[in-house]
């Protein structure tokens, strides 16, 4: 296995270069085609994002001039100098390779850490590469491996729970009232980015009913429209608000728009079923105090803030975790990669010693002739014993090397040793010839 | 040792677990242990079972006779309860609460005298069982109830204050405690209505007096009105959340004063 990642992404180079690197999803299958092409290349898979380029292949033989080729391809595909594309690109090999593919399905590369989107771009390169047939035993395996290591990893490492955005905070604290909020409808008072961006993130977590109140109906009607919901005239606010569970403030008026005591009439209403404020006008829509009181929620724009960075914190620390699980992931896919070109090497072996020694009870039958039954049964005994014997080490030690950086040498060694170079035409010469060394040896 | 008691400790040990994980989980903040709450929980479910019933069955007669098995009865239900919250609302964590309080109430029995019971002649002695088979499920109810209740203040202090929760990263949401709390009252006060009537009517035959006059049953009493009022206050008024849970945990101090009394 030789594997070769050469790339550029938000940490080596500005949007500009990433931009000129970037291949559109169309262009990729002819870009593999092209790739695979060369003679250093088996294998190839390329992944384009706005935030990173990424070539993963498979050498033929030499990392080197794997390497060399990938940087020719980028260079002639997207029009760079070499001297251009050398300052920019990185470049990894197997394990490094490896680890650095676990650590971008799990989001620990990107430049929001521990983001959800980038394993779904990873599967979709995934599935392109598939489809024009640049996968092969080497990556398509590492690639799945890669899929189920990014869900296991997110799941235990919890590195995407906590909010990092001041909308998705909005969302969090909103589970943690409600609970499910797929019967929960949401009010937008007022217009904004944020607060549609944290409408929007709500509707995407199942809120179901949006209500849009503003000054002017024609402008509520209009983000009505936008978001699927429903305009409100503004002097129905109150009732309004007596029925919805949610509400998204974001007016631009320079005073309160619901007081204390509007509030606490409001839930009077609602027979104190909770809910949820969210303040995100500055000056504030809400006067604070209203906080206090029973079944009402609050948050402004500092507190959801406060929510957001108190979660990176926590990300911050789930990557830790995550990056020694990814660490220990790596290896054991290194490990199973090796063993897997262990186990034919093994197979081999004992398929080996096991026809001399039939071939030698052939030529040996003639002499063999005399002897009772049951000697000559003894004897085909005696020699299945013996090359068992003669196994037992060799067996054991190449198992021991599957775990081990050195393993690929061991097995180039064994199967020289025991003439295994091609292992489907040994001819009975070479197995004599090996027979001899089993003797010697054992 | 019998049978019995291996049986019991058996079970007690799969409690003990529990509160080991739980408070594992709480110390180390890991939230993934809180999963085999019930998985502990559980098996030492079937193992009180077992022996409640083979008790039955060995001595022919429900043993509810003295105090230890009345109150390792009462720990059964708890778990009982514990499990249906967690199985069906999955709400895991409320075993954080419930069993150290069931483990207490093993402990409670364990150490007890377990003197031998002799079956007194009585005139109703269905009237009685049914009467403290009702009074301890009802009050299983009152101690989920109480774990909810906890549970929604803890969660409540934490969005009110705005800081993001050290200990749990993510206890159910306000509105399930708010629920299962609610659904521990709606069953827990008609079992309790069900015994006092059951009690009251057993002892006037059996001891030809009123059980009120034996005052340790006030407090039975006055958890019954406490959830009298709450159930009131929240169909009539609207009322729920945070007077609501503490008034259920004020209504759970009372029956534990009442379960507490029997071992006096």
């Amino acid at each position: 296995m030789k594997l070769v990642v050469v790339g550029v992404s938000h940490r080596s180079a500005d949007l500009k270069v990433r931009e000129r690197l970037y291949f559109p999803p169309e262009k990729v299958p002819e870009a593999l085609k092209r790739l695979v092409a060369s003679d250093a290349i088996g294998e190839a898979l390329v992944m384009s994002t706005c935030n990173r380029t990424e070539v993963l292949v498979e050498a033929r033989q030499d990392q080197d001039r794997a390497v060399v080729a990938i940087r020719e391809f980028l260079a002639r595909e997207r029009s760079f100098s070499q001297e251009e594309l050398d300052q920019r690109i990185y470049v990894y090999r197997d394990k490094d390779a490896i680890r650095h593919l676990f650590r971008l399905g799990v989001g620990l590369d990107s430049m929001i850490l521990g983001e959800p989107q980038i394993l779904g771009q990873v599967k979709a390169a995934y599935h392109v590469a598939q489809q024009a047939g640049s996968l092969g035993p080497t990556l398509g395996p590492l690639l799945e491996r890669s899929f189920s290591v990014a869900k296991r990893v997110r799941t235990e490492s919890n590195i995407g729970r906590n909010p990092v955005s001041v909308s998705f905070a909005a969302v969090q604290l909103a589970h943690q009232i409600f609970g499910k909020l797929h019967d929960k409808s949401v009010l937008i008072l007022g217009a904004g980015e944020t607060a549609e961006l944290a409408a929007r993130h709500l509707v995407s977590h199942g809120v179901s009913s949006i209500y849009v109140v503003n000054r002017t109906y024609n402008r509520a009607e209009e983000l009505a429209r936008a978001f699927d919901g429903e305009a409100v005239r503004y002097e129905c606010l109150r009732e309004c608000l007596e029925n919805v569970d949610i509400l998204i403030s974001s007016t631009s008026a320079p005073e309160f728009v619901l007081r204390h005591k509007d509030v606490v009439e409001i839930i009077r209403r609602r027979r104190n079923r909770p809910l949820f404020l969210i303040d995100i006008a500055v000056p504030r829509d809400i006067d604070p105090s209203v906080n206090n009181i029973d079944n009402i929620y609050l948050y402004d724009v500092d507190d959801l803030r406060h929510v957001a960075d108190a979660g990176l914190k926590k990300r911050k620390m789930a990557a830790e975790e995550a990056e020694k699980m990814v660490e220990v992931e790596a290896e054991s896919f290194l490990s199973w990669c090796r063993s897997q070109e262990v186990a034919p090497t093994i197979v081999a072996l004992r398929e080996e010693l096991h026809r001399v020694r039939e071939s030698e009870l052939t030529r040996f039958d003639a002499r063999l002739r005399d002897l009772q039954p049951e000697h000559r049964k003894l004897v085909v005994e005696l020699t299945t014993t013996l090359i068992n014997k003669v196994l037992h080490r060799p067996i054991r030690f190449l198992k021991q090397q599957a775990g081990s950086v050195d393993g690929i040498g061991s097995v180039d060694m064994i199967r020289k040793l025991f003439g295994l170079a091609d292992s489907t035409a040994a001819g009975p010469d070479e197995g004599e010839r090996s027979v001899g060394k089993g003797e010697e040896t054992g | 040792m019998d049978l019995d008691l291996l049986l019991l400790r058996l079970a007690l040990g799969f409690y003990m677990l529990g509160v080991i994980l739980a408070f594992t989980a709480l110390l180390a903040a890991k939230q993934r242990l809180l999963r085999w709450l019930p998985l502990a929980a559980a098996p030492g479910l079937a193992l009180d079972l077992v022996s409640f019933v083979r008790s039955w069955w060995l001595r022919g007669s429900v043993p509810l006779e003295s105090t230890p098995e009345r109150i390792s009865f009462l720990a059964l239900a708890v778990v009982f309860a514990y499990l249906i919250a967690a199985f069906v609302y999955r709400l895991e964590v409320l075993g954080v609460i419930i069993l150290p309080l069931a483990v207490v109430l093993e402990l409670i029995s364990n150490y007890l005298p377990r003197a031998a019971v002799a079956v007194p002649e009585e005139v109703q002695p269905g009237l009685r069982f049914f009467h403290i088979g009702v009074a301890t499920l009802g009050v299983a109810a009152i101690f989920l109830g109480f774990g909810a209740s906890v549970l929604y203040l803890v969660q409540e202090r934490r969005l009110k204050s705005k800081r993001p929760g050290r200990i749990l990263r993510r206890l159910p949401s306000l509105v399930s405690c708010d629920q299962i709390g609610h659904l521990a009252l709606l069953w827990g006060f008609p079992l309790l209505t069900l015994a006092i009537i059951t009690g009251a009517v057993w002892s006037a035959n059996a001891r030809a007096f009123y059980w009120l006059s034996s005052g340790m049953e006030t407090f039975a009493l006055l958890s019954w009105s406490i959830l009298a009022v709450i159930l009131f206050a929240r169909l009539v008024r609207g009322w729920r959340g945070r007077k609501a849970a503490y008034l259920t945990i004020v209504a759970f101090l009372a029956v534990l004063a009442r379960v507490l009394g029997l071992t006096l």
